[in-house]
């Protein structure tokens, strides 16, 4: 496949941050050394894919990864984490005041780089991204252990914590060329919304050991007191009784004793069925998008169709 | 350590979907929405909207409907008695069937005259086929508006989940109403002698307020009128109106007898949209909770409880005094403990604790109804007056 040219992206310098602010400077270099930098890789080919310049690209990729660092700086705190990326999480190496001030600094350098850049109306949907982004975090929050949360409730968390960050990546190289066509956006927005569904449901596979390529320990939500999304799938239909069980589970063969072997196999079964009739759907959005690229946009939708496989599938 | 149950991908499944433009296809879109599409019947297939987590979408009316056409055979549908069951919603006429039988039993306890049986029979058969196509209607124009694309909203989304077509829905929300029409003539033209101009003018506004309520063309009902029109319409005038119907007459008390029933129906609805106060929310709608916020909802529903015992008290008091109705009473006051204890115990806009509110206000509607049922039974029972019924 021809790949995009793509610069090499520059996310975090240390000479782009005050030098009278030691600590800070630690910090960051902590947090970006380790991240795999997809949300960033993402929009940059987006980006180069619709014809953005070089400048471009690295605003927005830059854009991207420190909106999601702070994110995860303050998310770490809020979740009382102390590994990230299996190292000490930034608010037990320093403090959670310096976490929480070292996350407002990228927010808000974020608006600064944006606003440099001139376009308006990347600057107030990037601002909108971020509000997604806390309200999800907030709705998150209010809902470890609560019991009784359902799916679609869980759906709408996601669309504004993880889904909001894929939309954006989709979304932003066009506002940043000034293509704001409401029905382009349209499309984008809906392949987001699945992406990040896909991207988290995925996600919560892996806290019962479901194509845990990564070795992501196992049961952290469950034990949290956060019912994710397959927990809530699973627990569909099942006795109060028996979910209490499960719930108190200390092992993942003990959670399976608990609903029963052939019951979770079944939902995981069932579980994959419902996402890959979004997957099913993702592509026909896809197939929407290729009307409002031009021929020489046309990888773009080549890129993106791989990504489906990448995010539920976990494949590489 | 990797699982037994890392999978195996499963089969494709057989799932279309098609985006139309309502700017640029209007009429193809309308069939879909509608079920009656020629390329849908020819392949015996029905058009799923897809949902949406954009609640935005419900207010900007959005232009582009993506669709998952699939096969009826494909959709593994209930039998149609219980697909009918959902789409008709029977919890649901507690609301109607407790203040008509209810105002039977008292008219029957009360009223000097004999109650022809032919009216009574005629009041709430009309009142059900009105409460059913109200239902009927709703969910009909919810789907075409697309207010069924996201989950928590559309009722039991009978349509969304390809239960039945649009145009089915709509062919039977409009006999319903027929049938509505009919019993509610026929009480006209039995009670010509007694229909004044004010009386008149009550009926079209209530129609015109039932209507509005189903069809939701100004969308009244999510501006906070949709409760009000609630109190007043299985209220006071459902009573009010059977005693006219049956009597020719309405005696305040009649009025008075509406009001628990009323304020039932308040609880209930205000229930149902303080569960969606979230989504309410973010899809700019103005009912009460969204527009009062989440706190001023919890007092909302204390004032709504207080306001129903008070009710009932009034009733007791001034319009219906006999010892019976002291059951009523107790059957309220027991189940509304609870509720307002787990509406109490809701910690956020999103909490679960919130799901499945509005099915508990109808379980203790049920209660209610029930216990005045019994009241009704036990008096009339006691008397002679049940042989009058039947004169």
């Amino acid at each position: 496949m021809h790949e995009p040219k793509l610069p090499s992206l520059k996310i975090y310098s240390a000479q782009d941050f005050p030098a009278y602010l030691p600590k800070l400077n630690q910090l960051f270099d902590d947090l970006f050394r380790d991240g795999k930098g997809f949300r960033s890789k993402l929009v940059a080919r987006v980006a180069a894919r619709v014809g953005a310049d070089d400048r471009c690209i690295q605003l927005l990729a830059q854009t991207i990864e420190f909106i999601h660092n702070a994110s995860l700086l303050h998310d770490d705190l809020i979740d009382r984490s102390v590994l990230r990326r299996g190292k000490p999480a930034a608010w037990t190496k320093y403090t959670p005041e310096y976490a929480v001030l070292a996350g407002d600094y990228l927010l808000a350098r974020v608006m600064v780089n944006l606003s440099g850049y001139g376009n308006v109306r990347l600057i107030q949907y990037t601002a909108e991204m971020i509000s997604d982004l806390l309200e999800g975090e907030w709705i998150q929050d209010s809902l470890v252990g609560d019991h009784a949360v359902t799916a679609a409730q869980l759906d709408r968390v996601h669309n504004l914590k993880t889904g909001s960050l894929f939309k954006w990546c989709l979304r932003s190289p066009f506002h940043a060329l000034k293509r704001d066509d409401p029905h382009l956006h349209e499309v984008l927005e809906n392949c987001g919304i699945i992406l990040g569904l896909l991207f988290q449901r995925s996600d919560d596979l892996l806290d019962f050991d479901v194509r845990n390529h990564e070795g992501k320990a196992v049961l952290g939500d469950l034990k949290s007191g956060y019912m994710n999304s397959f927990t809530v799938f699973v627990f569909e239909g099942l006795d109060e009784g028996v979910k209490s069980r499960a719930r108190a589970a200390q092992s993942l063969g003990e959670f399976k004793r608990a609903v029963g072997e052939s019951h979770f196999d079944e939902r995981l079964a069932a579980f994959d069925a419902m996402n890959l009739k979004q997957i099913e759907l993702y592509a026909h959005n896809l197939q929407r998008l290729r009307s409002h690229l031009a021929a020489s946009e046309q990888m773009l939708i080549e890129d993106l169709s791989r990504l489906s496989e990448i995010l539920y599938w976990r494949k590489a | 350590m990797k699982s037994e149950t890392d999978a195996v991908r499963p089969q494709q499944t057989s799932a279309r979907f098609v985006t139309l433009r309502q700017d640029q296809e209007a009429a193809r879109l309308r069939g879909f929405l509608r079920g009656d599409a020629q390329e849908l019947l020819e392949r015996d297939a029905v058009a799923k909207p897809v949902t949406t987590l954009q609640a935005g979408a419900l207010r900007a009316q959005t232009a582009e409907w993506t669709f998952e056409i699939v096969q009826l055979a494909e959709l593994r549908r209930d039998p149609w008695w219980r697909r009918a069951l959902r789409a008709l919603r029977p919890e649901t006429w507690v609301l109607s069937l407790a203040p008509v039988l209810s105002t039977l039993g008292w008219l029957a306890a009360t009223s000097a005259e004999p109650l022809s049986a032919w009216r009574a029979l005629a009041a709430v058969i009309g009142v059900i086929a009105l409460h059913a196509a109200m239902n009927l209607f709703g969910d009909y124009h919810d789907h075409m508006r697309g207010w069924d694309r996201v989950p928590e909203r559309g009722a039991d989304r009978v349509l969304a989940r390809g239960d039945f077509r649009g145009f089915e829905i709509l062919r039977a929300a409009w006999a319903s109403a027929g049938l509505a029409a009919l019993c509610g003539a026929l009480l006209l033209v039995a009670n010509f002698a007694h229909i004044t101009w004010k009386a008149a003018l009550l009926l079209v506004m209530v129609l015109a307020v039932v209507l509005e309520f189903g069809i939701n063309r100004w969308g009244l009902k999510y501006r906070g009128l949709g409760e009000l029109a609630a109190w007043f319409f299985f209220g006071p005038w459902l009573t009010g109106g059977l005693s006219w119907a049956l009597t020719g007459s309405i005696p305040w008390s009649a009025w008075v007898m509406g009001l628990p029933f009323g304020t039932m129906a308040l609880l209930i609805l205000h229930l149902r949209n303080f569960e969606r106060i979230m989504i309410d929310s973010q899809a700019g709608l103005g009912t009460w909770p969204a527009r009062a916020g989440f706190e001023a909802s919890k007092k909302f529903t204390w004032f709504c409880a207080i306001a129903l015992m008070a009710s009932l008290a009034a009733l007791l008091v001034f319009a219906d005094p006999s010892p019976e109705r002291f059951l009523p009473v107790l059957a309220t006051s027991l189940g509304l403990g609870p509720l307002v204890g787990v509406v109490r115990s809701v910690r956020s806009p999103s909490g679960g604790e919130l799901h499945g509110l509005s099915q508990r206000g109808l379980r203790l509607a049920w209660a209610m109804a029930l216990s005045f049922w019994v009241s009704d039974v036990i008096r009339l029972w006691g008397s002679a007056v049940l042989a009058r019924i039947f004169s």
